[in-house]
């Protein structure tokens, strides 16, 4: 097994999480671009726990899909949330919050 | 060995193939089946590096549990609109741009002069990630765990807050009825 | 000489006193609001009284070689050290004692003359804040307080000549005062600024034992800027043009800038810095040739006015150019004496003509006077007296002791028979414009209505005293060539102002009864002229060029002020309107508003924006680490 070929493949994986973050800029894709870019960083740390052959990059690799896991589950629940009451699917429509100036620098 | 090689570089291009097709799917559905086929084949890959447990926690945590959230919620949300990759989309480019410069850096870094000697797969059983997770680890164990409380949390919270808004909305309908 | 070791010390302490009891006075007067306006005087008379009694203290006590008293340490750098300190010597002393009691007359005089007029106590402030400046800076032993003194006088000439501020002209002459000695207080800023580099202290004493080791063109520099800063503050030829405006304010005004404070600092600057003079007579002999020239310039426009205080403005031009004739050829001691007898009479004659102008209805033409002889008897003598001293009429006037005695001293210098004629034709038209004066308003009948004018004991008093003094003070001092009578003031200052250089023998005596002569060829000619311009209406008053003093007030104006305007119009356009309005100030506005669009718009709440920059952190950081490696 070579170790760099492997952890260029999860690199790979990690490019094209960020990439369909990059390109779908919906809320649901964005999502499943993280788990994408989850998986790669996964792959990198069981490869890199077999080249020492340890248990500990197994481990890491367990936090990590806890991690998701859980942040998955919450962010879900929110992509619903913003379907309903705000109806836009596009993360770059999600700025409700920001402040709008004129050109004369004032507050709108 | 051979045939290590093959199975394990074959679900790897699986897996990459599965990710990249989630910039051209159109509906999320879709995507949502073709990450679960990635995830299945990344979990091939974890056994066949010798970790048969963090593969199964793969499939189960992933696949069957995340993937199940998802197509829920896919199935849950009325908005059908996507935006699949378009490439006369100029906005696109420098996202674009950047990411193949990374690619290119990181193949520099990767193989430009990094020595590793190739190693063979060993077998690393649940019982040393077990034994590693609940001695060394133990406190990240405790802190992960109040994580997933804290999620279990904030989701009936908000699960509440979905709740009470279709609540409301269901008198005014009736009225409106 | 006994007592003298015993008061000693307590004269030493109360030093501070002299300049600080007025300074103090006009900090009451402000302080302290809502009391009748009379008290404001009373306060204001107290004040400079305990500084002159202080000054008397001085001379009864005999402690006249070089007492000083430091009142506290003003500024600590490093081993540099700056006191408050004040000390006295016997030309200080002479000059306190001017100052002192000139002023304490003019303010008892300013008790009645300023009642019932306008802005009393603003005027006492004033007053009093000018004399303590006046003090501030002859008792001063460092050139810092110095310096503060001269800018307290300059702030308070600005402050009266504008008094009567309701009127354009006055304000504009208060600035034109203003502005005009500024160009002098710059000037000896420098030089001191030069001081300091050159001597690495700003104390006087100690400057002065260290200047003979200086580089003469250091000395010759720090000369020439205090020199600019005394003709300024003098109202010496081109920087004159302001003394005649500043004829605004009231007449007591005029008589304390002229008699016992401000016109006088210059010539005290240059008496005081006497050793760094003495150590360049070239830059020195300047001096003698600009007061000497002054001297006759002022008279000759003296002669064209009409207006009673433009004659005698001018006049006290010409005999401060007197004064630094002297300065210039080494006469420190005859230019002391002379400032001391013009104190006298010009403070006489202002405050007399400033009853007069009342008199006669603040009409100021004096081809509207005369006549007021038979009317006021007292007023009529004391002025003559004035006029006679100012006219120097031999032997029974104080000015023949000191001014022939200038004139005497210029012969000696380098080309002194030029400077010798300048003075003495000054001086022949000097008795012509001084009693023209005194002939216009006095005699003959009366041109115009005379109002009544009662005079009460606090205008006669000082009159009086000051009349006595334009006679009777040059008795201290008879001209040296003659054997018999006092000779008290110069031997006496001889220590601290060295001797003064006069001619031997024949060209000295010649010069005495030139000078006599001039002085009463002049008299003789003012009466018929005086005639004769009642008779027809038509004097020398009509000589446009005369009455406009040579026109150097308005060639000043063509020369100077215009292009100064032109230069500001321009200025004001480009740089302020364009560039610090139009490029800097709007122009940073612009990049600021259009910088924080720049960044509002990289954060502009959108996600994919944050993860495109994401994106580019993490290609920067593995680009560094594929290059480290």
């Amino acid at each position: 097994m070579n170790l760099l070929a492997v952890l260029f493949v999860s690199f790979l994986l990690f490019a094209i999480g960020l990439a369909v973050i990059l390109v779908r800029r919906q809320l649901l894709f964005v999502l499943m671009g993280i788990e994408v870019m989850t998986n790669g960083a996964v792959l990198a740390a069981v490869a890199a726990g077999q080249y020492w052959h340890s248990a500990d990059g197994q481990v890491l690799s367990l936090f990590m899909m806890l991690v998701a896991g859980s942040e998955l589950a919450i962010t879900l629940l929110l992509a619903m949330l913003s379907y309903r009451y705000l109806k836009v699917s596009r993360i770059d429509q999600m700025n409700q919050l920001q402040d709008k100036l004129d050109k004369e620098g004032q507050l709108l | 060995m051979m045939l290590w090689h093959f199975v394990f570089w074959l679900s790897c291009a699986v897996a990459v193939v599965c990710s990249a097709s989630l910039l051209f799917v159109r509906k999320p559905m879709h995507g949502a089946v073709y990450l679960t086929t990635a995830m299945c084949a990344l979990a091939l890959a974890f056994y066949l590096l010798g970790a048969p447990f963090i593969a199964m926690m793969q499939l189960i945590l992933y696949v069957g549990a995340i993937m199940v959230l998802f197509v829920f919620v896919i199935m849950l949300s009325p908005l059908q609109e996507t935006f699949p990759l378009q490439l006369q989309d100029r906005s696109l480019w420098p996202g674009l741009i950047l990411l193949i410069l990374m690619l290119l850096e990181l193949g520099a870094l990767l193989f430009g002069g990094l020595q590793v000697d190739p190693t063979t797969p060993q077998i690393i059983d649940s019982k040393a990630v077990g034994e590693l997770l609940f001695g060394h680890y133990k406190l990240a164990v405790e802190a992960i765990s109040t994580l997933l409380l804290a999620a279990l949390v904030g989701v009936m919270y908000f699960a509440r807050h979905l709740q009470r808004h279709q609540e409301r909305k269901l008198p005014e309908q009736q009225e409106a009825k | 000489m006994t007592d003298a070791l015993v008061t000693l010390p307590m004269m030493h302490h109360l030093l501070w006193l002299i300049p600080c009891a007025p300074l103090l006075g006009a900090l009451l007067i402000i302080a302290l609001d809502g009391l009748p306006t009379r008290a404001y005087g009373v306060i204001a008379n107290l004040a400079v009284l305990v500084s002159a009694l202080c000054v008397a203290l001085l001379w009864l006590s005999g402690s006249w070689d070089m007492p000083v008293q430091t009142a506290y340490e003003w500024m600590h750098i490093d081993n540099w050290l700056l006191d408050v300190g004040f000390r006295v010597d016997r030309f200080t002393l002479v000059m306190a004692s001017v100052s002192a009691w000139v002023g304490l007359l003019i303010h008892l005089f300013s008790t009645q003359y300023m009642r019932h007029d306008f802005g009393e106590r603003r005027y006492f402030a004033y007053l009093n804040l000018f004399v303590g400046g006046m003090l501030l800076f002859i008792t001063a032993d460092n050139l810092i307080l110095l310096y503060a003194g001269w800018e307290i006088m300059g702030l308070c000439s600005y402050a009266l000549v504008s008094h009567y501020y309701t009127k354009d002209e006055n304000v504009y002459a208060g600035r034109k005062a203003f502005v005009t000695t500024r160009i002098g207080d710059t000037a000896l800023a420098i030089g001191i600024f030069l001081c300091f580099m050159q001597f690495q202290s700003l104390n006087l004493e100690s400057i002065f034992q260290a200047a003979p080791q200086a580089p003469t063109g250091m000395i010759a520099a720090i000369c020439i800027l205090f020199m600019l800063g005394a003709f300024a503050k003098s109202a010496q030829f081109p920087l004159h043009v302001w003394l005649p405006d500043a004829m605004a304010g009231p007449s007591t005004v005029s008589a304390l800038i002229h008699a016992a404070t401000m016109i006088t600092a210059g010539v005290y600057l240059i008496a005081r810095t006497h050793v760094l003079f003495d150590l360049v007579p070239d830059v020195r002999w300047w001096v003698a040739l600009v007061g000497a020239f002054t001297a006759l310039y002022a008279s000759v426009s003296a002669i064209g006015q009409n207006d009673i205080k433009r004659i005698l403005a001018y006049s006290t031009i010409s005999q401060i150019g007197y004064m630094f004739a002297a300065l210039g050829v080494g006469g420190y001691s005859l230019a002391l004496f002379h400032l001391a007898v013009h104190a006298c009479f010009k403070a006489l004659m202002f405050m007399s003509s400033g009853v007069i102008i009342e008199i006669y209805h603040h009409d100021h033409d004096i081809r509207n006077m005369g006549g007021l002889h038979k009317q006021q008897k007292f007023l009529s003598f004391a002025y003559l007296a004035g006029s006679l001293a100012l006219a120097a009429l031999p032997l029974v006037t104080a000015s023949f002791y000191s001014k022939d005695a200038i004139i005497a001293a210029t012969y000696t210098a380098d080309h002194g028979a030029f400077l010798a004629g300048l003075g003495l034709l000054g001086a022949l038209l000097t008795g012509v414009y001084s009693m023209r004066m005194y002939f216009m308003v006095f005699t003959g009948k009366a041109r115009s209505e005379i109002h009544d004018y009662k005079m009460t004991w606090a205008m006669k008093l000082p009159l009086g005293i000051l009349a006595l003094g334009s006679l009777c003070l040059g008795f201290i001092q008879l001209p040296d060539s003659w054997s018999f009578g006092p000779h008290l003031l110069l031997p006496w200052l001889e220590p601290v102002l060295t001797s003064v250089a006069l001619p031997e023998g024949h060209a000295g005596e010649m010069l005495e009864l030139l000078g006599a002569a001039a002085a009463v060829i002049g008299i003789l000619i003012a009466w018929p002229l005086t005639k004769a311009e009642v008779r027809s209406g038509r004097g020398v008053g009509n000589i446009g060029f005369l009455n406009k003093a040579l026109y150097i007030d308005d060639l000043a104006k063509v020369l100077v002020i215009r292009p100064f305007l032109a230069l500001c119009a321009v200025l004001g356009s480009v740089i302020d309107g364009l560039l610090l309005n139009g490029v800097l100030v709007a122009g940073v506005r612009r990049l600021m508003l259009n910088a924080a669009e720049v960044v509002s718009r990289g954060q502009g709440a959108l996600v994919s924006r944050y993860v495109l920059l994401m994106v580019l952190g993490l290609m920067l950081i593995i680009g560094y680490l594929t290059v480290q490696l």
